[in-house]
């Protein structure tokens, strides 16, 4: 049994956790409020291998996501924690 | 990262899991370098740590805890917000630092290197030329994807471009891709709907049983792409790819045995199990051809048989069959033994039936295909690579990799079946269906269950399916519909709110002048 860190898996983005002011600065870039944003789960995998290196997320926190895209090459995408 | 592990009794420990969050009061000193919030450790025998804390702030130990390590002496005062499980050896978290010890008696400081993941950068960076073209669209405060810029930089290298003339370019491109863009309020949905759905006529609708990877079924067609939209739990036929690591792929011998070491391998498949009614016994004849063909020993059946937890059966071994007697035997307890020694795993991993090694010959080395899929598992295995390892059940990476991952599944693998009928439908409706189905954070189905069922409006739904059962339910509770919609603006006889029918336009009327 090995430990495996799902982050290294090609089908996992990077993920990353906005500071809140990086989460102010988004809001107010994008004109949205936090609900309009897509989720993530609190008991993602990923959101658990962010919680062993920030210590425990809130729901709310806001989550960057950096994904590989076929069209665009790299796009941002952002996404809300939320409780189950 | 300077930590602390104390020790606590098991009882004390569940009733403070239950209240969570919680005060906890400890009696020795937590040193300074430790600021909240921090993670600490528990460890009730004194060599296995079981528990890590969340602790989110030290309150001055004038508050009153609801819970203490002791309930005298109490020195500091923890806010625990989380506890979780983990299985440690005091050992394993090196180097010991002021107490060393292998034991804990009762609190040791610690100096862990956690083991912080690390969030691997899957990018490669921009070069001198790519780096200019964004200096330019900084300048002109605008934005092109990355794609667009390495293909502006690959090709204008080959002219080499001065600067004046890669602004131009530049300009140009910011322009037709604008030009190229949604507009705003486009009912793209549609677009995606009927994209996705004309080539899908063409779809085989019968579902092949042929032999698609050496001897490995796979679902493929229409049946396959309702599968994935249905966000069934299990596909019809799962199947995984198994990538190995660099020491094993290339070694023929070492991949089978790998391969053997996956394959799961059931008490019924090696052997019979009878009821003995006279005696009020189970029987378990084993089958001699059959365990050699799997390589399966005599004592691998037997540990896998005391591993189980029923209570009160003895074990006779008796030449070549195993006989469980009960202490106080019944028709049904002896029924119920039966069934789950038959499916009982004596090796192997479960969900795996079976795993055939293939020689990629475009890559150059050995992957292991497999009928069945447990990706969790699989991904735990030495020689596994965990990186690439890749299984077609959608809500498995969903539990195991999150929804990032799953998102990216239902795109490869839809786009994989509509391209292996010949047909091409564009990536970005596939995004957009994979978007919806991802966007609550868990995995939602197309249809009536899923994302159609969940919407706001009673007369969108009703539209749909089952419209009677919305119009009732809706007429039960009081809904009321804001007539935000395309579908509910339809039946009501008004302008749909698309493209200039989702604006308002509002006249400032001229202030007469008097």
């Amino acid at each position: 049994m090995k430990k495996v860190n799902i982050m290294e898996h090609e089908l996992v983005p990077e993920h990353y956790l906005l500071s809140e002011e990086e989460e102010k600065e988004l809001l107010d870039k994008l004109q949205v409020t936090k609900d309009s944003l897509p989720k993530i789960k609190r008991s993602d995998p990923a959101i658990k291998v962010l919680e062993k290196i920030y210590g425990p997320i809130k729901p709310g926190r806001v989550i960057k996501i950096v994904r590989k895209s076929q069209t665009s090459g790299k796009f941002i995408a952002y996404r809300v924690v939320v409780e189950e | 990262m300077l930590t602390i592990v104390w020790k606590d009794n098991e009882k004390k420990w569940k009733q403070l899991i239950e209240n969570l969050p919680t005060t906890y009061g400890v009696d020795f000193p937590i040193p300074e370098e430790i600021k909240p919030p921090f993670k600490a450790f528990v460890t009730m025998d004194g060599s296995n740590i079981d528990y890590a804390v969340y602790v989110k702030d030290i309150l001055p130990k004038t508050e009153k805890p609801k819970l203490s390590r002791n309930t005298k002496g109490i020195q500091h005062v923890l806010l625990i917000e989380k506890v979780e499980e983990v299985k440690m050896h005091v050992n394993e978290i090196e180097p010991v630092g002021k107490k060393q010890g292998t034991k804990v008696q009762k609190i040791l400081l610690i100096n862990i290197e956690e083991e912080a993941p690390k969030i691997p950068v899957k990018f490669k960076g921009y070069d001198d030329f790519e780096n200019a073209i964004i200096e330019i669209l900084k300048n002109k405060k605008e934005n092109l994807p990355e794609s667009v810029i390495r293909e502006i930089a690959s090709r204008s290298k080959k002219f080499k471009l001065n600067k004046e003339d890669l602004e131009k370019v530049v300009e140009f491109t910011i322009q037709e891709y604008k030009k190229s863009s949604v507009d705003p309020h486009e009912a793209v949905g549609i677009v995606a709907a009927q994209s996705i759905g004309e080539p899908g006529t063409q779809l085989t609708l019968r579902t092949f049983h042929y032999a698609g990877v050496a001897e490995v079924n796979i679902t493929k067609g229409l049946p396959r792409l309702i599968e994935i939209v249905d966000a069934r739990t299990k596909p019809s036929t799962p199947t995984m790819e198994i990538y190995l690591e660099d020491d094993i792929k290339k070694d023929q011998e070492k991949v089978e045995i790998l391969a053997k070491k996956l394959e799961s391998t059931k008490v019924i498949d090696v052997a019979d199990v009878e009821i003995n009614v006279t005696e009020m016994t189970v029987t378990i004849v084993m089958d001699k051809e059959k365990m050699s063909k799997r390589r399966i020993s005599k004592n691998q059946i037997l540990e896998a048989i005391k591993k189980m937890k029923h209570q009160g059966t003895t074990l006779t071994e008796e030449g070549d069959s195993i006989i469980i007697t009960l202490q106080d035997p019944s028709y049904k307890k002896l029924y119920l033994i039966s069934e789950d020694i038959k499916n009982l795993l004596v090796s192997g991993i479960k969900g795996i039936e079976r795993a055939i090694v293939k020689y990629e010959e475009s890559i150059g080395e050995y992957k292991i295909y497999t009928q069945g899929s447990n990706l969790k598992s699989v991904l735990e295995l030495e020689g596994v690579d965990h990186r690439k390892t890749y299984t077609n059940d959608i809500m498995e990476i969903y539990e195991v990799l999150g929804v990032e991952a799953a998102r990216n599944a239902i795109i490869d693998e839809s786009i994989k079946t509509l391209e292996e009928q010949g047909l091409s439908v564009d990536v970005r409706h596939l995004m957009l269906v994979a978007d919806m189905m991802t966007f609550e954070g868990n995995v939602e189905a197309i249809g009536r269950h899923g994302i159609a069922g969940k919407k706001s409006s009673v007369l969108a739904r009703a539209a749909f399916e089952i419209t009677s059962k919305h119009l009732l339910q809706a007429g039960l509770l009081g809904e009321s519909d804001e007539l935000r919609g395309v579908a509910e603006n339809i039946i009501v006889g008004q302008p749909i709110t698309l493209g200039t029918g989702a604006v308002n336009l509002i006249y400032k009327y001229p202030e007469k002048k008097r």
